[in-house]
């Protein structure tokens, strides 16, 4: 069964790429617009894997992760946060809330497929 | 001559010849064997005091009369010899006794007059040393402790108006500290937005061109997909790094207006033409109303375009049905324009912020198109530089409407 990635941003441009990327290989993609419901969608679909833009309006990656992650039913889905702001204390405030990974704006096309094969596999 | 003065004679033999005071017929029957007479007929000094032929303690004078060998006595009780000097030795005592009563009451009195202006001066440099300035000592003499209660006063009054001023500077410092880490952390928010804003727009230019590049077979609707969207976010880009030019000239002074005299109904309608494609793909209506068909301003064209188009551009983006609309009025001393939109408003607590740097409200409301969040600032600071004033008045759900000032004539 493909594995199940959402991705949370509040750029359509960023969506549409990294969706149409990962679709090509072979996961099954679902996206929200804002932190709220990327949380509302997130626990409905209960995807493997999250891309969370860390600047959203409503609620903030940062947040929607740190909700996520105190949740025993939730804290299992593997998250890694996507950041414009490249900042080393973003990096560390991602850790903190319980991230497993963190990606900087722009990425490497590479680097993104490989954190998500190295966390949920192929 | 006092009750017990005696002066009488005796014979070689130390027999009185001459009658005693106080003994009668006492002639020759009293032999006086006293150190008076001894001391008389062995002609040496005698004692002052001496125990006479009564046995009772006298003070005495002898003579010898060589003639006669005789011996002239006189002498007197030394009680009443000494009663004036003991009388003189009561009244000493009574004297000092006076005098102590004297002495005690003048230090109590003294202590209270010296000590007390002490005390009061010593409680009042112990709640000085704890820090409370306002403390006043009452002056009540002329001498060196009054003196000193002046000048303790002044030392108060001197130290409460240096350490009012030192507070009142201390807080000028510590507000400008917190303004200045305030500013600090202002600046590297900018900093961190800024990056933010320009790393986004650069995200779907690389990612875009990269599957370009990879997909060598892809159709070609998707390849002109994908290229305009790189196109967009590389004017999406440009826009930013204008704005963000434009806004740091007007915030450092360094933009000229080049003010003229020119009809302001038609700049606006010239702004209303440039939109009114876009207006109609979209279904909305654009339209325009002046309150007389020329309204003469003296500004910088260009400007006041620039604003109207952040204005107009900004409801574009916002309105999904009804109408944009752009009046002019002119009234008493200045011009007003108002940018009028029935797009879906801007909640109480965002009020405030329209106009500060990369606020954007609602774009989800705009369907996902993003501005660059300088538009409203870059508004504020030309009209500021036009010396008007520039406001918004919205509520949710109720559309928004611009509004700004620009002075009358020269």
């Amino acid at each position: 069964m493909a594995k199940k990635i959402l991705i949370v941003d509040d750029e359509e441009g960023i969506i549409f790429l990294i969706k149409r990327r990962l679709v090509k290989l072979g996961y099954e993609v679902t996206e929200a617009h804002n932190g709220l419901d990327g949380i509302t969608l997130a626990k409905q679909k209960h995807p493997d894997l999250i891309l969370l833009d860390f600047m959203m309006p409503e609620l903030s990656g940062l947040e929607a992760c740190r909700m996520l992650k105190s949740d025993p039913q939730y804290e299992s889905i593997k998250i890694v946060l996507l950041t414009a702001r490249d900042q080393q204390k973003d990096k560390d405030v991602a850790k903190e809330v319980g991230a497993d990974g963190y990606i900087t704006k722009p990425f490497e096309p590479d680097d993104l497929i490989a954190k998500v094969k190295e966390l949920i596999g192929s | 001559v006092g009750k017990t003065v005696e002066t009488y004679i005796v014979d070689k033999k130390k027999r009185m010849i001459t009658d005693s005071r106080f003994i009668k017929n006492a002639i020759l029957k009293i032999q006086v064997e006293t150190p008076g007479t001894d001391a008389c007929f062995s002609k040496k000094a005698a004692p002052v005091l001496y125990k006479n032929y009564q046995g009772g303690l006298v003070l005495g004078t002898q003579q010898y009369l060589p003639d006669q060998q005789w011996c002239i006595l006189t002498e007197i009780d030394v009680r009443e010899a000494f009663q004036p000097a003991s009388a003189f030795r009561t009244q000493i005592i009574f004297l000092l006794i006076i005098l102590a009563f004297f002495i005690v009451f003048f230090v109590k009195s003294a202590g209270k007059k010296f000590i007390a202006p002490i005390t009061m001066l010593r409680d009042a440099a112990l709640k000085v040393a704890r820090g409370s300035y306002d403390v006043q000592v009452a002056n009540s003499s002329q001498d060196e402790i009054g003196e000193l209660s002046v000048t303790f006063n002044q030392m108060t009054k001197i130290l409460a108006s240096t350490t009012t001023q030192l507070r009142e500077k201390n807080k000028l410092l510590q507000a400008q500290k917190e303004e200045l880490k305030k500013f600090d952390q202002l600046k590297s928010e900018f900093v961190s937005t800024v990056s933010h804003e320009l790393r986004t727009p650069m995200t779907i230019i690389k990612e875009s061109i990269a599957q370009l590049l990879e997909e060598e077979n892809m159709p070609r609707p998707e390849k002109n997909l994908l290229l305009n969207m790189a196109i967009n976010n590389i004017n999406r880009l440009a826009n930013l790094i204008n704005n963000l030019l434009d806004l740091s000239k007007i915030e450092a002074g360094k933009v000229e207006l080049h003010k003229q005299k020119f009809n302001l109904v038609n700049l606006i309608q010239e702004v209303c033409k440039g939109f009114e494609l876009p207006a109609r793909q979209k279904g909305i209506d654009i339209r325009w109303k002046a309150s007389a068909e020329a309204i003469e301003v003296f500004a910088d064209p260009d400007k006041l375009t620039q604003v109207f188009l952040n204005l107009v551009g900004n409801s574009m983006k916002f309105v999904q049905k009804g109408y944009i609309e752009i009046s002019a009025l002119s009234e008493n001393n200045h011009i007003k324009c108002i940018v009028a939109d029935t797009g879906p408003g801007i909640g109480k607590d965002d009020l405030q912020k329209v106009f500060n740097k990369f606020q954007q409200f609602g774009h989800q409301a705009s369907g996902g198109v993003k501005g660059t969040g300088l538009g409203l600032s870059i508004c504020k600071g030309l009209i500021d530089l036009h010396g008007g004033d520039i406001w918004v008045e919205s509520e949710a759900g109720e559309g928004t409407r611009f509004i700004f000032t620009l002075p009358n004539g020269q």
